[in-house]
């Protein structure tokens, strides 16, 4: 870590300094340092690494989850899940999830950050507010109320559907729709959170660029495309990978509007995984577990990959520069 | 005044927070030894999912009590996360001293897997239960485990619906059964009136579908057999063979009778994304004329829509030609004594008290499933619905072969196969849903599945001496219709 330090401190701090000219600087830390890290690793450790570690060894297991009754049956586990065509399609409706959900997502939210951020806006902290409303309200709740409100006997959607003349919709009771509406509640009730970085991110673009751009003429468009947006192309990044994140944690709401029906078609990763441990007529926690793992791992090549694609594309910009 | 420096107080709060977490790591373990201290100093943890059996099973405790008994701490679970609690309580050696097996664990497993022990019944429980308690189902190796409170005539399927809709309709409200063209054009004529849908039903609810798929299937002429009272459709199986029949004729039809409501338009849109407690509801809203249920129906409607409770009849399940029987295994208890229970003694008084005439009673005015006794519904103070769908269960409900009943050794097998997915209830909720074409190739996948699965834990459990096979499965002198009693095994 020292060397490390060191190696930063050569890079950065003292570029046009004087301990540079005097060669490597060799800081004896502090033993308090290692005081404050203490409750930050044992946390973490206790909290995040052990469950990790124990989740891998679980999925080694023919565990019922119920007793001390389970055997070691090193990857039949594994070889079960590859072959497991629910396991394989809820994947595959998370992908979908979040291929359809983060692009929508993230463009508007940043629309409404940039309606929002506008000083002349009447009324703009009370949008504000209720746009993030949904954001903290029980996503539970939200899950059994959007129930009644797509209902297609009763619900107030389908009111008024029908009265535009358009027949009544079975949002959440058919596969064809049920997706789409789940998608649809997610977007409206995780909006809020992003537009809100959205706005922090445009509290970083200096005034005196858009005065400027004003001044010469510029107009809305023109201060967007050419200053706002070249400068929240690193936010972009990192917004996006937020959002992935979060959709992959859509496990409440999915359970509350469909349960994963109908007929799987809402089934995502996580539900799946709960069903297996716990639901089941017969659960399995060491199957679910091996998932869970399977799970972590198509997160890791998702997240990574995204971020590889980013550095490339920033490599790309920075030669062309 | 010493004032600290900002590293002293920061330092300060790291270890106040070391200490904290510590601290509560401590009273995690004080909380787990508070546990066993509540079992050892005289409360008895007792844990169900029998909501509406709470003025039973507080008289129970209420007549040990005087008798001078213990406290007992009774905890009443969500069906749903009953067996996610004893998941945990069995990881965490935090069993109750009694409790209700939703762990999906098959009884003979429970004892052979030793979490679960043997209770002596008084000679005046013992009495009450001759005949009651089988072999591989209460009993194991000649050791009594449980007691069956409720009996094995009942199913889920009974036709509840609003007595002057059907009347309007030009069915008789009076009848004990109807045949499926009949319910049908009932559905639709009350459906055509534009006051409300025919029929509501809880297709997000795949394990009440598959439930009725299983009487209807019966009362369309397919016998089965059944391990125990429950309808679990690994345990059932045509017991002519022996093999897993779902993709037969009498499965077939019932699901192209459910089917055919949807096609005619008389099931209410919302019930694709209901479940049984929201379908009750929206029936009891006046939404709907006819919902399938329990017997246990009147006694929800008692407690939350009381109103409507005497605007309803009920018949028995339709079938083809309104005179089909079902049928289901030997009753099974319902409380277990968990193997790390210390008070065995209290739970032996409290099992026999499960056994008498006044619990039994008790039992029926709570209007939940049927007690074991059901001549003890005729002096009981329940709705006429609760009284009239007992005379149907006792009319048009037999009891079943059972392969568990015949070799215990079944049930190790049960507990050994790997469920088949989509499960038979997923099937129905996929055709009724639309997103199966053909019911009968997905039901033969499924049937072909579980048979490979049980050909496979046979193989599994035989490799270690345990005698059991197919044959334990069939019962070729079983006809639909009659009682398979305990000497014919």
């Amino acid at each position: 870590m020292t060397a490390t330090l060191t190696q930063r401190n050569l890079r950065h701090g003292t570029a046009a300094g004087s301990s540079a000219s005097k060669g490597p600087v060799h800081r004896r830390l502090s033993p308090w340092v290692y005081a404050f890290l203490v409750p930050t690793v044992l946390l973490f450790g206790l909290y995040t690494v052990w469950p990790s570690l124990s989740s891998v060894f679980y999925s080694m297991l023919d565990w019922r989850g119920l007793g001390t009754d389970r055997s070691f049956t090193g990857l039949t586990n594994y070889e079960r899940a590859l072959a497991d065509p629910l396991f394989w399609r809820s994947v595959g409706v998370t992908l979908l999830i979040i291929a359809v959900t983060v692009p929508v997502r993230v463009a508007l939210a940043l629309v409404l950050a940039i309606m929002l951020n506008n000083p002349r806006l009447p009324l703009a902290r009370l949008l504000r507010t209720a746009f993030f409303i949904p954001v903290v309200a029980t996503t539970a709740i939200i899950g059994i109320v959007m129930g009644f409100v797509l209902d297609p006997s009763s619900g107030p959607v389908n009111a008024l559907l029908e009265l535009i003349g358009i027949s009544p919709v079975d949002f959440l009771g058919s596969s064809d729709t049920a997706l789409w509406s789940v998608m649809g509640v997610h977007i409206w009730k995780w909006m809020g959170i992003t537009m809100i970085y959205w706005l922090a991110a445009l509290q970083t673009v200096p005034v005196t660029l858009y005065e400027a751009a004003e001044l010469d003429g510029a107009g809305a468009w023109g201060r967007f495309a050419h200053i706002t947006m070249p400068l929240l192309v690193p936010f972009t990044v990192i917004i996006g990978l937020l959002t992935v994140v979060e959709t992959m944690q859509i496990f409440d709401l999915v359970l509350t509007m469909t349960g994963g029906g109908p007929y799987f078609s809402t089934m995502v990763t996580e539900v799946y995984i709960y069903d297996q441990a716990f639901a089941a007529a017969n659960p399995n926690l060491g199957y679910a577990a091996t998932l869970g793992v399977l799970f972590g791992v198509v997160t890791v090549l998702l997240v990574g990959s995204l971020l590889l694609i980013s550095r490339t594309l920033r490599a790309r910009k920075e030669v062309l520069a | 005044m010493i004032i600290p420096s900002r590293r002293t107080v920061l330092g300060a709060s790291a270890a106040a927070a070391i200490a904290a977490a510590l601290a509560g790591c401590n009273r995690s373990s004080a909380g787990s030894g508070s546990s066993e201290g509540a079992t050892d100093s005289g409360v008895l943890q007792w844990w169900d999912h029998f909501e509406p059996l709470e003025g039973a099973i507080q008289g129970v405790f209420a007549a040990w009590a005087e008798d001078g008994g213990a406290q007992v701490e009774r905890t009443v679970y969500n069906p749903n996360d009953m067996g996610e609690a004893l998941q945990l309580a069995l990881g965490s050696d935090q069993m109750p001293d009694v409790f209700s097996n939703l762990t999906g664990i098959p009884t003979p497993a429970l004892v052979s897997r030793e979490l679960i022990s043997p209770v002596a019944l008084n000679a005046e429980a013992q009495a009450a239960m001759e005949g009651l308690l089988v072999e591989g189902v209460s009993i194991f190796e000649g050791e009594v485990y449980s007691v069956p409170i409720f009996t094995h005539r009942q199913h889920s399927s009974l036709t509840w619906f609003v007595s002057e809709e059907v009347e309007r309709a030009g069915g008789d409200p009076d009848a004990m059964t109807f045949s499926w063209e009949e319910f049908r054009r009932i559905c639709r004529e009350i459906t055509a009136a534009g006051q409300m849908s025919g029929w509501v039903t809880n297709i997000a609810f795949d394990g009440r579908l598959e439930e009725h798929l299983i009487d209807l299937a019966q009362g369309a002429g397919q016998p089965l057999a059944f391990n125990t009272s429950g309808a679990s459709s690994p345990e059932i199986t045509d017991p002519r063979t022996g093999d897993y029949v779902f993709h037969g004729d009498g499965f077939v039809d019932a699901l192209e009778f459910l089917q055919s409501l949807i096609a005619d338009g008389v099931m209410l849109p919302a019930s694709t994304s209901l479940d049984a407690k929201e379908a009750r509801a929206r029936w009891a809203a006046g939404e709907a004329a006819v919902f399938f249920d329990g017997p246990w129906n009147p006694g929800v409607l008692s407690g939350q829509f009381a109103d409507f409770l005497p605007r309803i009849s009920v018949a028995n399940m339709p079938t083809p030609d309104g005179a089909g029987y079902s049928a289901r295994g030997p009753a099974t208890g319902q409380f277990w004594q968990s193997a790390t229970s210390s008070h065995g003694e209290a739970v032996n008084e409290l099992f026999s008290l499960l056994t008498t005439p006044d619990f039994a009673l008790a039992l029926a005015q709570n209007m939940d499933q049927p007690p074991a006794d059901l001549s003890v519904v005729a002096e009981a103070d329940v709705d006429p619905s609760y009284a009239r769908a007992i005379d149907i269960y006792s009319q048009w409900c037999r009891l079943a072969p059972s392969p568990l009943a015949r070799n215990s050794a079944v049930g190790s097998v049960i507990a050994e196969m790997e469920e088949i997915r989509p499960t038979l209830g997923e099937i129905v909720q996929g055709y009724l849903g639309g997103d199966i074409d053909d019911a009968r190739v997905a039901l033969t996948t499924y049937s072909d599945g579980l048979s490979a699965e049980r050909d496979r834990a046979i193989e599994t459990v035989t490799a270690d001496g345990t005698e059991v096979s197919i044959d334990d499965w069939i019962f070729s002198d079983y006809q639909l219709g009659t009682d398979y009693d305990p000497e014919k095994y």
